[in-house]
């Protein structure tokens, strides 16, 4: 269903057409999710995709951010940045950052498991490159507005250098039909990068390769039917916290896909997802996490906890563990539960409603994930 | 002001009360002593309506209500107040948050700072979690500082004395004499004596095998402290 939108992308004028082709081919070979394929087992199997959305045209009045609309970046000056920042267009940035960026793009699509990871490299929009220079610090909002309810596919490539400090939160305006976001970090030595996550979409991936003594944390609240999130600790004492909290209800369904590669010795990774689920609304957790034999002294730990409050809704935990090095601190957990009877009875007893007391139940729970965001 | 007639009680369908009887004036203190697994705990448990607990048969009128068709927090309204055994740490909800919104919900007042002033409490657990890091004592004390805030027509202290040392015993026992008064009454239900030295029960009853087996004045409980429940 996917290869007459992909005949009518065919523009030989376009510049990131090798990019497309790489991205497509990768599609191709890796295929839609089939049926009890376990990385997808818990995805509602309808899948449907909307014709691909063209560039707006017209006026936009300016945002402070990095602002796609439809999943196509809008350059300065809609995209409002503080000094020295620059965002550029990807065509334009694979003309000024090509030794970088092709290699990337290359690494990225070679390594890429996920079809829809891949199906936005031949479908994206007009992507964009945001480089930090070395020591620059910014706190900046990432901005996905939906026009129409069409395909998006908006990609993002971050270069943190050298002891960069970023904090990206990205949210979104309007409602999407289909977003398929890419978003790809790389942070060199002694970068920092918190992504907090507060936007509406279908599709995630999140991909991020970290150099020596550099951290990224994520905080994932946003509201998307899968994120796959990736993190590569490539060189010693990197490190990485990954934290979502999912509140469901209804029909809805939101899955977490995390990876951690522990590729260096001495790194350090923490995973914490928690869901409250209501109605007949689904969660998944997959957590892998992977030690290479080189990867020493590694610290790993995951937790999932879902809170359980409708007997139709469904969690699903997964944790995985790969090590292949001997001395390694690790640990995985899940919890499936409910709202705790002794406590909802101490706050009655104590005059406060049932419903006060739930609210506060819940709250304390979703709190130890909300306060990192704060 | 507290009537239980012939009360039968199970617990995931074993029998733990066996028609128990017991009548509480205003005005009054009765202590309920006995030997574990008699049905003490149980017996506090049904009266402030734990949804665990099921009521087999009987009847319990509170203040002229019929309790075991009220909810839990209709009977905190209408003025019951029962004291935890063990007390729980919640987290997410500070102390402050949970006493200003108990007292709202039962249209009380109380001055919290000067209540905790008065039972050794310090005022920085008003913005720690409900209960979080608190000692035995603490726990317990943080339960007489809620009963001497709601001001209950009745209160039932279920073991309140288990795990305190003398100086807490004491501490506590300030507090439940300052509250006593005409107009309420008090369950407490121990399995030691030496609480009752400190507040002075009108009636000590013995509660074996589900039922009041012996009735007396503060002397029984002297008695049994000497001899035992057998």
């Amino acid at each position: 269903m996917l290869e007459p939108l992909w005949a009518d992308l065919l523009d030989p004028k376009d510049p990131l057409i090798a990019l497309r082709q790489k991205g497509w081919d990768r599609f191709t070979e890796i295929g839609l999710p089939r049926p009890k394929q376990e990385a997808f087992q818990y995805l509602s199997k309808k899948l449907v995709f909307p014709k691909r959305a063209e560039r707006k045209k017209g006026a936009v009045k300016p945002v402070e951010g990095l602002v796609f609309i439809d999943g196509f970046f809008e350059e300065s000056p809609v995209s409002l940045l503080p000094p020295p920042l620059v965002c550029l267009p990807l065509e334009k940035a694979i003309r000024s950052y090509g030794l970088f960026l092709q290699s990337r793009l290359a690494k990225t699509l070679n390594e890429e498991i996920d079809p829809f990871a891949a199906l936005n490299g031949a479908f994206q929009g007009g992507g964009a490159f945001l480089y930090l220079p070395p020591k620059c610090k910014a706190a900046l909002h990432l901005v996905q507005r939906f026009t129409s309810e069409e395909m998006t596919n908006p990609r993002l490539h971050i270069y943190l250098g050298r002891g960069s400090q970023l904090h990206l939160t990205q949210i979104s305006e309007g409602k999407s039909g289909f977003c398929n976001t890419v978003l790809d970090f790389v942070l060199d030595e002694g970068a920092q990068l918190l992504f907090c996550d507060r936007g509406e979409g279908h599709f995630q991936a999140i991909r991020s390769t970290l150099k020596r003594d550099s951290k990224f944390k994520a905080i994932l609240l946003g509201d998307n039917t899968r994120t796959s999130i990736k993190v590569q600790l490539a060189e010693e004492n990197s490190e990485t916290e990954l934290l979502g909290l999912a509140c469901l209800k209804g029909n809805t369904e939101s899955h977490i896909h995390a990876t951690v590669e522990h590729i260096a010795p001495h790194t350090r990774s923490r995973q914490h997802f928690k869901s409250v689920l209501k109605g007949q609304s689904r969660f998944s957790f997959e957590g892998k996490i992977h030690v290479r034999p080189a990867a020493q002294k590694t610290e790993a730990y995951q937790l999932n906890n879902n809170l359980l409050l409708s007997d139709e809704a469904t969690a699903h935990a997964k944790p995985n563990l790969e090590i292949f090095a001997d001395d390694v601190k690790a640990s995985h957990g899940a919890t499936v539960g409910q709202l705790d009877e002794e406590q909802l009875f101490y706050f009655r007893s104590r005059g406060v409603s049932l419903e006060q007391a739930k609210e506060w139940l819940i709250a304390g729970f979703c709190k130890e994930i909300l306060d990192h965001a704060r | 002001m507290l009537e239980i007639k012939h009360l039968c009680a199970s617990v995931d369908g074993k029998p733990i009360l066996k028609r128990l009887t017991l009548s509480v004036e205003k005005g009054q203190i009765h202590a309920i002593m006995g030997p574990n697994g008699a049905g003490k705990s149980t017996l506090a448990k049904i009266l402030a309506g734990h949804p665990a607990y099921e009521v087999t048969s009987g009847e319990v009128w509170f203040k002229g209500q019929d309790l075991l068709e009220m909810s839990p927090e209709e009977r905190a309204h209408a003025g019951l107040f029962m004291s935890f055994q063990y007390p729980l740490e919640i987290a997410g909800v500070t102390n402050r948050q949970f006493l200003e919104a108990a007292l709202k919900a039962q249209k009380k007042e109380g001055e919290i700072e000067k209540k905790m002033a008065a039972l050794q409490i310090p005022l920085e657990f008003l913005d720690r979690n409900i209960n979080e890091g608190f000692s035995g004592g603490e726990k317990k004390r943080n339960e007489i500082l809620q009963m001497a805030l709601f001001n209950p027509d009745l209160a039932i202290l279920d073991e309140t004395d288990s795990g305190l040392d003398i100086d807490a015993i004491r501490i506590v026992a300030k507090g439940v004499n300052e509250m006593r008064g005409k107009e309420n009454a008090l369950l407490i239900i121990t399995h030691y004596q030496r609480l009752l030295d400190y507040i002075r029960p009108d009636f000590v009853h013995v509660l074996a095998d589900g039922k009041i087996a012996r009735t007396g004045g503060p002397e029984l409980a002297l008695e049994l402290e000497a001899k035992g429940y057998a």
